[in-house]
């Protein structure tokens, strides 16, 4: 059986070849180097100064980097929410009757800075606002502000409204494109009043006639000039064209206008606090040295990113109230 | 482990001490509302309007003379005294244009009128002008566009405004060309009228406005680059031999 077996497979026609026993690889030659290998570069150790001025360096760096992505980039969201939430009390005031229609609110209290009055339609250039009282720098981020010593859009009288034109939603960056003759409208606790624009000035511009007893116009402030750079004051004016309103009660007179509500004023009344955020962030930065040094690397990041985050928040808002209200 | 307890105590009061000066500064910024809110408050005048309550807003009282609407019955007296002072002096009706002054213009507005040649796109300008005079005149307007080093990039001079009437507003327009790359712009624009209008002397009215343009034959240049660059490490990692040449040869 197997003898048939064998004579069978020596019988079968030859697939290929048997291959010859290879031969061994021979053992690899490393290639010469064409030149030495460059010896690592050996720094001199920084003495203690430099360390200290580099790390001051980093962290200036990183603060700037910090306060231009705040009034560019998170500004922007800061008034879109601020926005919601004024447009959500101001809804809820107008339907029950109390939104305000002078300077104190339905219980006769004065109006705190940044309460909602009104809100701004000017559908030409998509500007749909909520305005509050106030147009300080801080009150300005929130949107466009009604200066305190005027009358309510609609009243008897001139009312001005100052809004900033780039940084916090820039809600009056495009008020220029306005043309004599375009209509919006301001919807107050008094009702919807409609406004006819009369026309675009400068400061030093001739101003159009004071209003008349009986007469109604709007004037709204921005900054001109290029976006985050600017180099004046732009002025629209327009006049009521629906029925005029009664004036309500003013505390303030221009002369008792805080000096920061001013056009393209800036806000130094709260510097203290910027003092107190500059701390926060060197006791953080301090606690984030030491926490590297004696628990490690990872534990401080976990710990001290949300810290110095916050830090930097709050420095750079203090930081945004010294520009000024207009930008 | 002692000291790993210690370690563990001194995070824990590192982090206490990190949340407090948080806190800290929490509530220096709701100290900060409270602040203004007092600014706000400590308005000396605070009795003037109280005297002034009492005074009938008459036609010729100052605009924030006037007391509050609030819906109750005394402020709804006040708004009927106020009816009739308006009544005193002639209000225009909707259709009516009493603004005194002669000539009111809008601000300059302008939109990027792309080319395929990336030295060329223009940029389409306008402004609006109104006559609120007495008399029909006519004006010219000049539009010029500056780069971002102040040089200029496109004038057009002499574009008329003919026979304005009174109360009639009209848009005028021109085309900026050669704008290119230059990506910051600044549009101007200058409208001379008569120099005199019903008596009253005019003087020319310029308006400006700042434009950011992207820089598209910039970028895209840069894009390509980027993508020829990226093509080529990518080539580059493709053909790379996994085994070293020059060691295939017979041993000595």
């Amino acid at each position: 059986m197997t003898l048939e077996l064998e004579k069978m497979i020596e019988e079968a026609p030859a697939g290929r070849p048997p291959r010859p026993p290879r031969a061994p690889k021979p053992p690899r030659v490393p290639k010469p180097p064409r030149r030495a290998p460059r010896p690592p570069k050996q720094y001199a150790p920084l003495s203690p100064q430099v360390v200290l001025v580099r790390g001051s360096l980093m962290i200036l760096a990183a603060l700037l980097i910090a306060f231009a992505a705040n009034v560019t980039v998170l500004s922007q969201v800061q008034h879109l929410v601020s926005q919601q939430m004024l447009y959500n009390e101001l809804r809820e005031q107008l339907s029950a009757g109390t939104a305000p229609v002078s300077e104190g609110d339905f219980d006769d209290v004065l109006l705190p800075d940044g309460a909602p009055l009104a809100v701004l339609e000017i559908p030409q250039i998509g500007v749909h606002e909520v305005i509050v009282e106030g147009t300080s720098g801080d009150t300005l981020k929130a949107g466009p502000g009604h200066r305190r010593d005027t009358v309510l859009p609609g009243q008897q009288g001139i009312s001005v409204l100052m809004g900033r034109a780039a940084a916090f939603g820039g809600p009056f960056g495009r008020i220029q494109e306005l043309a004599p003759g375009d209509s919006f409208t301001v919807r107050t606790g008094q009702g919807k009043q409609v406004f006819e624009v009369i026309g675009v000035r400068y400061a030093g511009d001739p101003t159009p006639a004071s209003p008349k007893a009986g007469e109604s116009r709007l004037m709204l402030q921005t900054a001109r000039g290029p976006a985050f750079i600017p180099s004046g004051i732009a002025y629209v004016d327009a006049q009521l064209r629906s029925e005029v309103q009664a004036s309500g009660q003013r505390q303030t007179t221009f002369t008792a206008l805080p000096p920061q509500d001013k056009a393209m004023a800036t806000d130094t009344s709260t510097v203290w606090a910027l003092v107190f955020a500059l701390q926060f962030l060197l006791v953080a930065q301090f606690a984030a040295v030491w926490a590297f040094r004696r628990i490690g690397a990872q534990k401080t990041w976990v710990v001290f990113v949300p810290v110095g985050v916050l830090a930097a928040l709050y420095v750079n808002n203090q930081l945004t109230l010294l520009l000024p209200n207009l930008l | 482990m002692m000291r790993r307890a210690g370690r563990a105590t001194a995070a824990a009061f590192l982090l206490a001490a990190v949340g407090l000066s948080a806190t800290v500064g929490l509530g220096s910024s709701a100290a900060i509302a409270d602040d203004e809110n007092g600014i706000g408050l400590s308005v000396t005048v605070s009795p003037a309007p109280t005297d002034s309550t009492d005074v009938p807003a008459g036609p010729g009282s100052s605009p924030a003379g006037g007391t509050g609407s609030r819906p109750n019955p005394t402020t709804s007296t006040t708004v009927d005294t106020v009816a009739p002072a308006s009544d005193a002096t002639p209000v225009p009706d909707n259709d009516e244009v009493d603004l005194g002054g002669i000539l009111f213009v809008s601000g300059v507005t302008s939109s990027y009128d792309w080319s395929v040649n990336p030295l060329d796109g223009a940029a389409e300008t306008s402004i609006t002008v109104r006559n609120v005079s007495k008399s029909t005149f006519s004006s010219t307007v000049r539009f010029w566009a500056d780069g971002p080093v102040g040089n200029r990039l496109s004038e057009v001079t002499g574009v008329k405004i003919t026979a304005l009437k009174p109360g009639e507003s009209r848009t005028v327009d021109a085309r900026l060309g050669g704008i290119g790359q230059s990506t910051f712009v600044q549009v101007h624009a200058t409208v001379k009228p008569p120099k005199v209008v019903d008596g009253v002397e005019l003087d020319s009215i310029t308006r400006d406005q700042f434009v950011v343009i992207p820089p598209w034959g910039i970028l895209s240049l840069g894009g390509l680059g980027a993508l020829g660059f990226a093509a080529y490490s990518l080539a580059q990692f493709i053909r790379r031999p996994s085994v070293p040449a020059g060691l295939v040869g017979a041993p000595a």
